[in-house]
């Protein structure tokens, strides 16, 4: 009945993998989930191994070749061709590695700085620096988010990293409020409080106590933003402020193919379906993550 | 006045939750019963099942994770299990409860009025609105409450704890119920107020001749207010007995154990508490569920599970020491 | 009341400060950057005395903050927001034209989202786990997942192209005598044009619906787990065990308190709303604000980008206020807290 003494030594000393096993079986029995696992991984492979995989690698560039222009979906090319004969699956595929990159990218200008922003004003909180921070979250998400993005993205010269950066204007504010509120319930568990009594800097608090624990929702979130910000991306290069002609983008490819539909179908469709399908999977997985941490659906 | 028409009766209830982790079996076959008129304590430490029983009774348990099982739950003669939809009605005719947190018991967004209207017109719609009023305004000066008025217009954040549980003891009195059950009505109130609403009770249920299962930490008032009372350990009654009987007298292991840890102003002062801890319903001991921890423990109680034995003078003990002395007092 | 009154005030007042703050922003962002909007206007072929005139007339060649205060007195005294480079007349008239076209669009799917949200969500949570849950969750999750702009294209090869059921795009001409709000569905109604209000209606509906879709999908998931978490609370076995009537309990008991997330949420899809709606007007052809808005803001249009830039300011933070409120009405809780 009683544990002998080395075994429950043992399963004290592996507390992290353990919890790593339990999360990973609680995330794994959604099949759905998994889904997204294996949807986001695949489409990361297929985005690194584009100019491999694709049939016609060299059509994601300058390309013509009117002979099979507005080629129905074929063996030879499986999802048609545009009206310069480019097939789109090849493009499709480099549109993939742009939408992977311009999430990757958004995420990478402001997460951090969102999170820092939140942390620095949730740690000093009801000082200057709190209210300095907190009210140019308010100015920054006065206006919808893709206005803000257009906007920006349009002043400079409208292209890959500029949509990025538009788009990162209006999204590191959301991360301030989450790390701002996630630092003010934090403040009062005891262990933070223990750490200021006992003298610890400024900084030392902030990544070494607090932040690891924020870790999670905001890890959730990041899963669950990539989606939305693939959308706003074509969304924007729907309306011509991404990736520049000749390079393809996803949306783009749907604004181009506008003017043929409905008998060119293919040339909107597939790239929508794959837009679909990019933000399918990380909404699956971001759902996935949220039920294993248990956050509230926000 | 204690008849000896039994009012509720439970037979060998087994009551299950699904679970991410698999099943909890909580209630492994439990008995119970409430004659009329008669004050029922039940007692027993946190996650011993309590809550569970007082909700399956009142067909309240959430049934996605939960599921009953086998057994009965006879009310006015009649097994509420069995058809589902005249068991719920006759439930909700005859049976109220009153909860431990009367802050979660309350919606938030509603205001006491609304409350209390919302009960007294689903029981019956055609009451004229001064009516209404009158009950309501009658129903909270039953329960010793000050200013009716202003407390029917406020929501239940502007109201004090004691209040609060004052509102939910009115508002589960509104319709005339044979059973009330009371889970920990005083647990989440200060000291000081627990006595009030516990008198209360006390006084609302004997006035009308209901009869009432109280489940409370507080033993000191569970003896001074039940007649009879059960007491519970990991879903399974060790012990029953009129009142006064079982606390000068406790028979079971583990009774003895709960008493023992309860501080005294006399004698031992506190105690140690009873070693070791209650089992996981995931994977329950398979015969006593208290042996592990018993002092007296023997290998026929880790084997199987004790029968009830019923001794004289209304004692039962679930408890294989007691197996000879069936029909006498040790 | 009182409180109420105050509270709504104070929110006026702070998100006019805010505004104030933006429009300031985003006219130095414009000044900042390099490039010359003006001579993009005016194309290669104009002389440079037109264009340094026109560049003065626009205070373009002042100081930032020159150019500012001249703005704002423009818009506090005469309503004036001064001239668009792109439609090379006021902003105000360009704005009492298109604005009241998209208030149209955007209400009508303001109201639908609202609607079918919550809606779908209530039957979602109420027959949880049924097969029409789980169709509406599928369908729901497609809605979440679909980029606007193809959600618009689907429907337009469906239902225009394919079934010719609706109108591929365009709205019907809007008679001058009949500008009332300049908002053509209701101004027709209101004069009893029904014929024209038909059509008009008719044209707004599937614009109306692809603009609105993905956020009905996203407010239904809302309300439903906002519902299934309510519904084992303690407060609704307790109205349950006491003898409140069933369909009370769910109509009142349940909704009141499972608005509160919802309206919540809500305010970020009018956000989405009007952020998407650029996409719709374009694809439909639809004559409204977004799509003007879009234009400004490719050909760098100052004073067009500040205006836009208010107006949507002005609407998502007026839709915001009347948001907090009503949640402040569904919760006691917000209303009676001290404020901080």
């Amino acid at each position: 009945m009683e544990m002998n003494e080395d075994e429950s030594h043992q399963q004290r000393a592996r507390p992290r993998l353990d919890r790593f096993k339990r999360q990973w079986h609680k995330f794994s029995s959604n099949p759905l989930s998994l889904m997204g696992l294996a949807v986001v991984i695949l489409l990361i492979l297929a985005a690194i191994l584009a100019k491999v995989v694709a049939p016609h690698p060299d059509h994601s560039g300058l390309f013509l070749d009117f002979s099979n222009a507005n080629q129905a979906p074929s063996l030879r090319y499986l999802a048609g061709t545009d009206e310069y004969g480019r097939d789109i699956l090849s493009r499709m595929l480099v549109g993939l590695r742009y939408s992977l990159g311009i999430g990757l990218l958004v995420l990478a200008l402001s997460v951090p700085l969102g999170v820092l922003l939140g942390a620095i004003a949730g740690h000093y909180r009801h000082t200057w620096v709190d209210t300095a921070i907190m009210r140019s979250t308010d100015l920054f998400m006065a206006i919808p988010p893709l206005i803000l993005a257009l906007v920006v993205c349009a002043m400079f010269t409208p292209g890959y990293f500029f949509a990025a950066l538009g788009i990162a204007t209006a999204w590191w504010p959301w991360y301030t409020r989450l790390t701002y509120s996630l630092f003010t319930s934090l403040s009062n568990e005891l262990y933070i409080k223990y750490a200021e009594l006992g003298g610890a800097t400024h900084w030392h608090i902030i990544l070494k106590e607090t932040l690891p624990n924020a870790v999670s929702p905001i890890f959730t979130k990041m899963s669950l933003d990539m989606g939305m910000i693939i959308i706003i991306a074509s969304s924007m290069s729907f309306v011509g402020l991404g990736v520049q002609p000749p390079k393809p983008s996803l949306g783009s490819m749907v604004a181009e193919g506008m003017k043929y539909l409905p008998e060119y179908w293919w040339i909107s469709v597939f790239p929508a379906m794959m837009v679909v399908l990019i933000v399918l999977g990380f909404n699956l997985l971001g759902d996935g993550l949220r039920d294993v941490f248990a956050i509230e659906e926000i | 006045m204690v008849t000896e028409t039994r009012l509720l009766e439970v037979e060998n209830l087994h009551v299950f939750y699904e679970v991410y982790e698999g099943v909890l079996k909580v209630l492994n076959g439990t008995n119970l019963y409430v004659r009329r008129g008669e004050k029922v304590g039940l007692i027993g430490e946190a996650g011993c099942g309590k809550t569970t029983m007082l909700k399956g009774i009142a067909r309240i348990l959430p049934m996605p994770p939960a599921q009953i099982g086998d057994g009965r739950i006879c009310f006015k003669g009649k097994d509420i299990l069995d058809d589902e939809k005249e068991g719920v009605r006759m439930v909700r005719k005859g049976v109220s409860m009153i909860f431990q947190d009367p802050t979660a018991s309350l919606n938030p967004t509603l205001t006491v009025r609304t409350l209390m209207s919302d009960v007294l017109k689903s029981e019956d719609p055609h009451m004229p609105k001064a009516k209404r009023n009158a009950s309501m305004i009658e129903a909270l000066e039953r329960v010793a409450m000050p200013s009716a008025q202003r407390v029917l217009d406020s929501y239940s954040i502007q109201l004090s704890g004691g209040m609060r549980q004052r509102v939910c003891i009115a508002m589960a009195l509104l319709k005339d119920v044979d059973l009330l059950l009371a889970d920990e009505p005083t647990t989440s109130l200060d000291v000081t107020i627990e006595e009030q609403i516990l008198d209360l009770l006390n006084d609302l249920v004997a006035r009308s001749q209901k009869s009432m299962i109280l489940v409370s930490h507080a033993l000191g008032s569970v003896r001074k207010m039940t007649d009879r009372v059960y007491v519970m350990y990991a879903g399974d009654i060790a012990e029953s007995g009129p009142t006064k009987d079982v606390f000068e007298r406790p028979l079971h292991p583990y009774t003895r154990g709960l008493f023992e840890a309860t501080p005294k102003l006399t004698g031992a002062g506190v105690s140690d508490g009873i070693a070791g801890e209650i089992p996981s319903y995931l994977e329950p001991p398979e015969g006593c569920r208290f042996s592990p921890r018993c002092p007296k423990g023997m290998q026929v109680c880790l084997e199987k599970k004790p029968p009830i034995f019923a001794l004289n003078n209304r004692r039962e003990v679930a408890c294989y020491l007691y197996a000879s002395n069936v029909g006498s007092i040790s | 009341m009182q409180n109420m009154a105050l509270f709504i005030l104070r929110r006026i007042g702070y998100g006019l400060l805010v505004l104030l703050s933006l429009s300031f922003v985003v006219l130095s962002f414009i000044r900042l950057i390099p490039g010359d909007p003006v001579r993009m206007s005016l194309g290669p072929t104009a002389s440079e005395k037109v264009v340094r005139e026109v560049r003065s007339e626009l205070y373009l060649d002042r100081p930032i903050p020159v150019q500012y205060f001249y703005w704002l007195r423009g818009v506090l005294r005469h309503g004036d927001f001064g001239k668009s480079l792109f439609t090379h007349r006021a902003v105000s008239k360009d704005i009492a034209e298109f604005l009241p076209r998209s208030m149209e669009l955007a209400a009508c799917s303001a109201l639908l989202i609202l609607v079918f949200g919550v809606l779908l969500g209530t039957l979602s949570a109420l027959f949880r786990d049924t097969w029409l849950d789980n169709l509406l969750r599928f369908f729901a999750y497609l809605g979440v997942v679909t980029p606007p702009y193809a959600i618009a294209i689907f429907f337009l090869l469906l239902f225009a192209f394919y079934w010719k059921f609706f109108p591929i795009g365009g709205m019907p001409a809007f008679p001058e005598e009949l500008r009332v709000t300049g908002m053509l569905t209701f101004d027709a109604l209101i004069e009893g044009r029904f014929p024209l209000f038909f059509d008009s209606l008719w044209h707004l509906i599937l614009p109306a619906v692809s603009l609105s879709l993905g956020s009905i999908a996203y407010q239904a998931r809302i309300h439903r787990s906002s519902m299934i978490d309510n519904i084992n609370k303690d407060y609704i076995s307790f109205a349950r065990v006491v003898g409140v009537r069933k369909t009370t309990l769910t109509l009142k008991h349940l909704m009141k308190p499972s608005f509160i997330p919802t309206l919540t949420i809500f305010g970020l899809q009018v956000a989405a709303l009007l952020g998407n709606a650029f996409l719709i007007e374009v694809i439909f052809r639809y004559p409204g604000f977004s799509r003007y808005s879009l234009q400004v803001i490719m050909t760098k249009d100052p004073y067009g980008i500040v205006a836009v830039t208010m107006v949507f300011g002005i609407v998502f933070a007026l839709v915001n206020i009347l948001l907090d409120v009503g949640v402040a009405w569904l919760d006691p809780r917000v209303r009676l807290q001290a404020p901080e």
